[in-house]
């Protein structure tokens, strides 16, 4: 159903994850996600993927739910690793030499590399905010995060309502187009006709019906955010106020522990060279 | 005439995550042939996920529905041809208008069928007269009616294919009780001169009173119980327990009973109700 593939997977739940502010994620989330390019060696990167793994366990949300968000982006990865195999060079004897195809034993550790960099940072970015995190409360933090930028006239809160909206109404109008599709389905409508032509055509019974009631959900909202007298960020006050804790200040001084440790090791290879 | 079974079916909505919920479980129904069979339940109570199995477009978890004695879903049979022989009209069907005029919605199903138009043309002047839709609307387009004419051409829309078997979701939520009378008697002008089965779902046991023959109530994915409309309201216990309003009639009577004023019990029509009243006043 369309409706399973739902943006944005929210877990509800009360994990210490789930309890963080979100602009503690969101800030934790872009640190990780820089420091994920600055490890650079074995070590470095098996401390990546430990992190990502230990994040899984403090969201407290399966491992199996976790592997299968991998699932979609599992093409991306072995292109990406078999991009890097067959056509890294190296000064090296390759390892396999078949006339044109060469493989070198950097090509080999360039794909593991990668490999783990696209994992951590898929599971870490995805168990630290994504999941963790519900679509409100994330627009939320954004705004706040963003709102010095009011100062120079950007119209921030503005924006986040509308993605604050949009996130709302995603799960509502892909309920509604399911329900859509099976009424013309019940009325024998078919999909799977020939031609670019008619098959825009078969589309139509649904589009239309999607755009009239999307519309019809728009005014209505309209019409009810007016009636409470919504009229901008101007005097707003708000049900849940963002406010930092002292759990904000652990996950901070981790990232900081995480940053320090993903340098030191990277320079350990450095140290053993020498 | 079609004879339709759901035979020990269950349906999980999303299985295998988070959002798994089973909706039906080892569900058994058989709907008798040429009656208006009503399915009866509290919001929630898998009513609709019934109505989208019978015509094929749900897949039963466990179980079979079968369609004269055949399931549907058995190789080498085509599903499509089911859902136009088992006619389904969804809850608040107005949402799925979208040609440019009444005739041509209307038109939709039967065209789908790949008839001939002349064909296509009596089946939806006639399914256009039972569902109440006048013939002056039929150039007009489908966004300019009120709720209770959209409605109406839906419902025709659905009429026009001519099925042996129509099941109709809520067709009257959110219409006020002279809509609701039309589009039901309606309903049963077109089952008598159809010999169809009709299988109609609400959640009004008023409703029911008047215009079932057979009922069927849920609770919770199950059958709580079932048989004609009077074996029904002997039972009008198993009806409070599964979270539905009696008919306000019935509840008179019932407490009438209580009081020993008259003997009536299942009573649901207000002229039943009349004629007990004024039997125990002639015995005093
Ligand atoms: N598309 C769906 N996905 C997940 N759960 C659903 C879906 N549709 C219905 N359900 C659930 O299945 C149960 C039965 O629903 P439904 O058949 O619509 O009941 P009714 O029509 O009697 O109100 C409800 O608990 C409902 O939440
Ligand atoms: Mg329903």
């Amino acid at each position: 159903m369309l409706k399973d593939i739902t943006l944005g997977q929210y877990f509800s739940g009360d994990s210490a994850l789930h309890r963080l502010d979100p602009r503690t994620k969101i800030i934790l989330v872009l640190i990780y996600v820089v420091t994920v390019f600055l490890a650079k060696n074995l070590f470095s990167l098996t401390f990546l993927l430990v992190t990502a793994i230990v994040l899984v366990a403090l969201s407290g949300i399966s491992a199996k739910i976790v592997l299968r968000s991998i699932k979609p982006v599992m093409i991306l990865i072995i292109f990406t690793a078999v991009i890097n195999i067959f056509l890294t060079t190296s000064t090296d004897a390759p390892l396999i030499n078949w006339g044109v195809i060469k493989i070198y034993k950097q090509g080999i550790v360039n794909a593991v590399f990668m490999i783990v960099r696209i994992l951590s940072l898929i599971i870490g970015s995805s168990v630290l905010l994504t999941y963790t995190t519900s679509p409100i409360t994330l627009t939320d933090g954004i705004e706040r995060l963003l709102k010095p930028l009011k100062k120079l006239h950007v119209p921030v809160h503005d924006f986040a309502m509308m993605m604050t909206i949009a996130l709302r109404f995603i799960p509502t109008l892909l309920e509604e187009t399911d329900k859509i599709i099976s009424a013309q389905k019940a009325r024998g409508a078919g999909f799977d006709s020939k031609g670019l032509v008619n098959k825009a055509k078969a589309f139509l019974p649904i589009l239309i019906p999607l755009f009239v009631s999307a519309f019809r959900r728009a005014d209505e909202l309209a019409v009810a955010m007016e009636c409470r007298c919504y009229r901008g960020d101007e005097g707003r006050t708000r049900m849940r106020v963002l406010k930092y804790s002292s759990k904000d200040a652990v996950a901070f001084a981790f990232s900081v522990l995480f940053i320090l440790v993903v340098v030191l090791l990277n320079g350990i290879s450095t140290a053993l060279a020498i | 005439m079609s004879k339709l079974t759901l035979e020990n079916v269950s349906y999980v909505y999303s299985p295998d995550t988070p959002f798994e919920k089973e909706a039906l479980s080892n569900v058994s129904i058989e709907f008798k042939e040429n009656r208006i069979t009503g399915i009866i339940g509290h919001t929630g109570s898998g009513k609709s996920t019934v109505a989208q199995l019978l015509n094929g477009l749900l897949k039963s978890t466990s179980g079979r529905v079968l369609l004269d004695g055949q399931d549907i879903f058995e190789k080498g049979s085509d599903v499509s041809k089911v859902r136009f022989r088992v006619g389904l009209v969804f809850q608040y069907p107005e949402y799925q208008l979208f040609e440019e005029t009444v005739w041509r919605d209307i038109a939709f199903g039967p065209s789908n069928m790949k008839l001939d138009p002349n064909e296509i043309d009596r089946r939806v002047r006639s399914a256009a007269s039972f569902a109440g839709v006048d013939e002056e609307l039929f150039e007009k387009s489908p966004f300019e009616l009120s709720g209770g004419q959209k409605r109406r051409v839906a419902i025709a829309g659905i009429m026009a294919m001519e099925p042996d078997i129509i099941v109709l979701d809520e067709p009257a939520a959110g219409l006020d009780p002279r809509g609701r009378d039309e589009i039901f008697n309606g309903i049963k002008k077109w089952r008598d001169s159809h010999n169809s089965t009709v299988i109609l779902i609400s959640h009004s046991m008023e409703d029911m009173a008047l215009y079932a023959d057979d009922i069927i109530v849920m609770k919770d994915g199950k059958v709580l119980t079932s048989g004609t409309v009077d074996q029904v309201f002997q039972r009008v216990d198993v009806i409070k327990q599964s979270g539905l309003d009696i008919p306000q009639i019935t509840a008179v009577t019932e407490e009438l009973t209580k009081r020993g004023l008259i003997d009536g019990n299942g009573i649901y029509t207000v002229d039943k109700a009349y004629e007990k009243i004024l039997e125990a006043l002639k015995e005093r």
